[in-house]
């Protein structure tokens, strides 16, 4: 009894290494056969939410319609940024009149070429989200572009009457978060 | 009587089972204790490419350089590449694999340091890993914010005040192939992304890691 057990066990860790071993070599094939893909890594100062209600121009309350990757170069390279396309419920500001707006973000595929940012805001289509809009910086890597200002710590998604976003991880009622944005403004 | 006989059975299948199941884990864990090297919590993660063989060289673009404010005036790029020297000498000399070359042209493999305007609320610096064979880089760019200002030999990072050796400890750390550790335990990494005390020089963790890597 004790021996059939034994030679089950070794048949079964022999599968599971196999498969293991199956697993990881097809990941790094995959992982081999990318080409043009660029990976970024940033380094950022912490932008508190009242810093970034105080110091830009527009608070946009909208829903993500519209996600369109385009490529730029950049010194001889190639790298991917995403045009996010919002319809504007609301900016808490009040300063920004259109229907739609425009945020550039770094990061993105297309045509086989993939940027990887980890410092950039992640947009879905269909999600409600708060973001802190930068001005545009004609001479910046974002061109005639709006972008997310302090780029991940600048969005919140919206959810449940909820906000989450740096700062706030684990959540924050919505309208607590509009009202402390209005109030760190009505302080500058 | 034939009822009794087949849970017997039942319960000499489940025995056996158990047992098969109990033997196979133990089996299983042995195997990965002494196939999968020990990872220390502190380790700092690594990157999915690398330098082959462990040598790269440093390219600096004066003209890039001249563009970062440092205590808010321009033009430092020898002092600037200096701080840098020190930054591959320190990475040299203290992982025994990895051989970083000095000021060179560029030529791949390479680590191009120079400067872009990345945006009033953008990255403070950022680094690039545009060009790669299979596991091996070819090119990494470390490009300072020319919208932000560095302070030399200032020990803090605070706002318009960051320690830029501090900074390039950082940078050199994801050019040779570190990730950010985000579970680091205050003084095991210069990887920590937002910045810290630690960032100073390169901490056990991310000794650890490089050491392992290369």
């Amino acid at each position: 009894m004790m021996k059939i057990t034994i030679k089950k066990s070794i048949t079964l860790t022999a599968m599971v290494a196999v498969i293991g071993v199956a697993g990881l070599l097809f990941g790094l094939g995959e992982n081999q056969a990318q080409t043009n893909y660029t990976e970024i890594r940033g380094s950022m100062e912490n932008y508190s939410v009242d810093f970034l209600a105080q110091n830009t121009p527009y608070a946009i309350v909208g829903l993500v319609k519209q996600i369109t990757p385009i490529i730029v170069e950049d010194e001889g390279s190639k790298r991917v940024f995403s045009d996010i396309i919002l319809d504007v419920q609301k900016d808490l500001n009040g300063n920004y009149k259109e229907k739609q707006i425009t945020v550039r973000i770094s990061g993105g595929s297309i045509n086989g070429i993939t940027t990887v940012s980890d410092v950039d805001a992640d947009f879905q289509k269909n999600e409600r989200v708060l973001i802190f809009v930068a001005e545009k910086e004609l001479d910046s890597i974002w061109g005639d572009n709006y972008y997310v200002a302090g780029l991940y710590q600048g969005k919140f998604k919206l959810s449940n009457g909820n906000a989450y976003g740096h700062e706030f991880e684990k959540g924050i009622v919505e309208s607590d978060l509009i009202e402390k944005i209005q109030k760190a403004r009505s302080l500058n | 009587m034939i009822s009794n006989y087949g849970n017997d059975n039942n319960m000499n299948h489940k025995t056996t089972m158990t047992k098969t199941t109990i033997a196979t884990i133990a089996f299983a864990s042995l195997i990965l204790a002494v196939t999968i090297p020990s990872a220390d919590a502190h380790t700092t993660p690594l990157l999915s490419k690398w330098w082959q063989n462990g040598n790269t060289k440093v390219f600096y673009i004066d003209s890039e350089l001249n563009a970062i404010s440092i205590g808010g005036t321009w033009n430092h790029a020898s002092q600037i590449v200096t701080e840098f020297e020190q930054t591959r000498s320190h990475f040299v000399n203290t992982v025994s694999g990895l051989n970083i070359a000095g000021e060179t042209t560029a030529t791949t493999p390479f680590i191009e340091v120079g400067s872009k305007n990345l945006g009033l609320f953008g990255v403070l610096v950022q680094t690039g890993f545009i060009s790669s064979s299979g596991n091996y880089y070819l090119k990494n760019e470390i490009d300072f914010n020319t919208q932000k200002q560095f302070e030399i030999e200032s020990n803090t990072c605070n706002y318009w005040d960051w320690d830029i050796e501090w900074v390039m400890n950082h940078e050199m750390g994801h050019a040779v192939g570190l990730d950010h550790h985000l579970a680091a335990s205050s003084g095991h990494s210069m990887m920590v992304p937002s910045c810290d005390a630690g960032w100073a020089q390169i901490q056990t963790g991310d000794d650890a890691a490089m050491e392992s890597r290369y």
